[in-house]
């Protein structure tokens, strides 16, 4: 099943992105939780997120793969991180699509549909292999702002890439401020 | 009236032609009024066929704004909803981000805020897209 988060910053969307993967994990009785971190770690203000986010993890029995490119399923597996963990038996949480993207579009060189074509077609894949997808993404679309050339390429690309998969999601929802709106499918997990 | 609000780049439009659809209407390409690209004067002028959509609420509100029209933005609707009472908006949220530097800039979104409010009460519904998902506001 692929699930999809959004809301805006400090909503409590990447807590509750982790309990509903630990939630799946325990109802489908699923051994592995795969926690795909896509941040760079080169400044401080990432090096703090990055260990805000750790502590917020720990004890949740996540196992940690850094991949900045997102999903590497291209059947080169076995001579990646994930070789050492049975897909079929693995819940997987990426997050977040909005550095995915940037990573993918800025140290990448792809345009923004190539990326979002991308992420959309490892997420396809990766939906098949896993038991469950969970996957973060972001809302940046409504500060009616202009931006440069490039940012807006940026914003298209992301708006396009959660439209592609909010259309394939089995469950969406927008974490406003902790409290989960479900936008699509029939469960609602309230914790 | 239908309101259809949401961020950029979230799949308004495509709803909007959607909910045409559903009716048995498939919407041309010159049944759309795009505030973007259609100069404010030509609204008023503006005859044959109908509309069955105004897209780009946002930037109409803008042009006016920054010409210093911002009183006629309410009546222009107005007129434009007695002719065609079925009308879908769509309309960009600009309101959610910081604060704009520049008088224009936080006019313009305030103005944006204001006109909403306006249609939001005679709208029958009013829907937020998020990533092509409808959510019913009312």
């Amino acid at each position: 099943m692929l699930y999809l988060i959004t809301g805006a910053s400090g909503s409590g969307k990447s807590e509750y992105a982790e309990r509903l993967a630990c939630d799946l994990a325990r109802e489908d009785k699923v051994r592995y939780k795969l926690y795909v971190a896509t941040m760079e770690s080169q400044s401080r203000q990432a090096k703090e997120r990055i260990a805000r986010h750790k502590a917020q993890r720990e004890g949740k029995g996540f196992v940690t793969v850094e991949s900045l490119y997102g999903l590497p399923f291209s059947g080169a597996e076995k001579e990646s991180p994930w070789g050492k963990y049975p897909l079929a038996d693995s819940v997987i949480l990426l997050e977040c699509l909005s550095n995915l993207l940037a990573n993918l579009m800025f140290s990448g060189g792809m345009n923004g549909e190539q990326a979002a074509a991308r992420i959309f077609s490892q997420a396809q894949r990766a939906r098949r292999l896993c038991r469950h997808l969970v996957i973060v993404t972001n809302e940046i679309f409504s500060d009616g702002l202009q931006y440069a050339r490039e940012t807006q390429d940026y914003v298209r690309a992301l708006g396009m890439t959660n439209r592609l998969l909010a259309g394939e999601a089995d469950g969406f929802w927008e974490v406003v401020y902790s409290v989960p709106l479900c936008l699509k499918g029939d469960k609602l997990w309230q914790f | 009236m239908e309101l259809i609000i949401g961020g950029c780049f979230q799949g308004k439009l495509d709803y909007a032609k959607q909910r045409c659809k559903e009716a048995g209407i498939c919407v041309r390409e010159e049944e759309i009024l795009d505030g973007g690209k259609m100069p404010a004067e030509e609204y008023r002028e503006r005859t044959g066929a109908p509309v069955r959509i105004l897209n780009h609420l946002h930037l109409v509100v803008r042009q006016y704004v920054e010409t210093g029209k911002e009183q006629e933005i309410i009546p222009l609707l107005d007129r434009l909803l007695m002719k065609y009472p079925d009308m879908l908006i769509v309309c960009d949220e600009v309101g959610l981000g910081l604060v704009p530097v520049g008088e224009t800039q936080q006019e313009y979104r305030e103005a944006v805020g204001r006109t909403l409010c306006h249609l939001a009460r005679q709208a029958v519904h009013m829907v937020r897209i998020t990533a092509g998902i409808p959510l019913v506001i009312r």
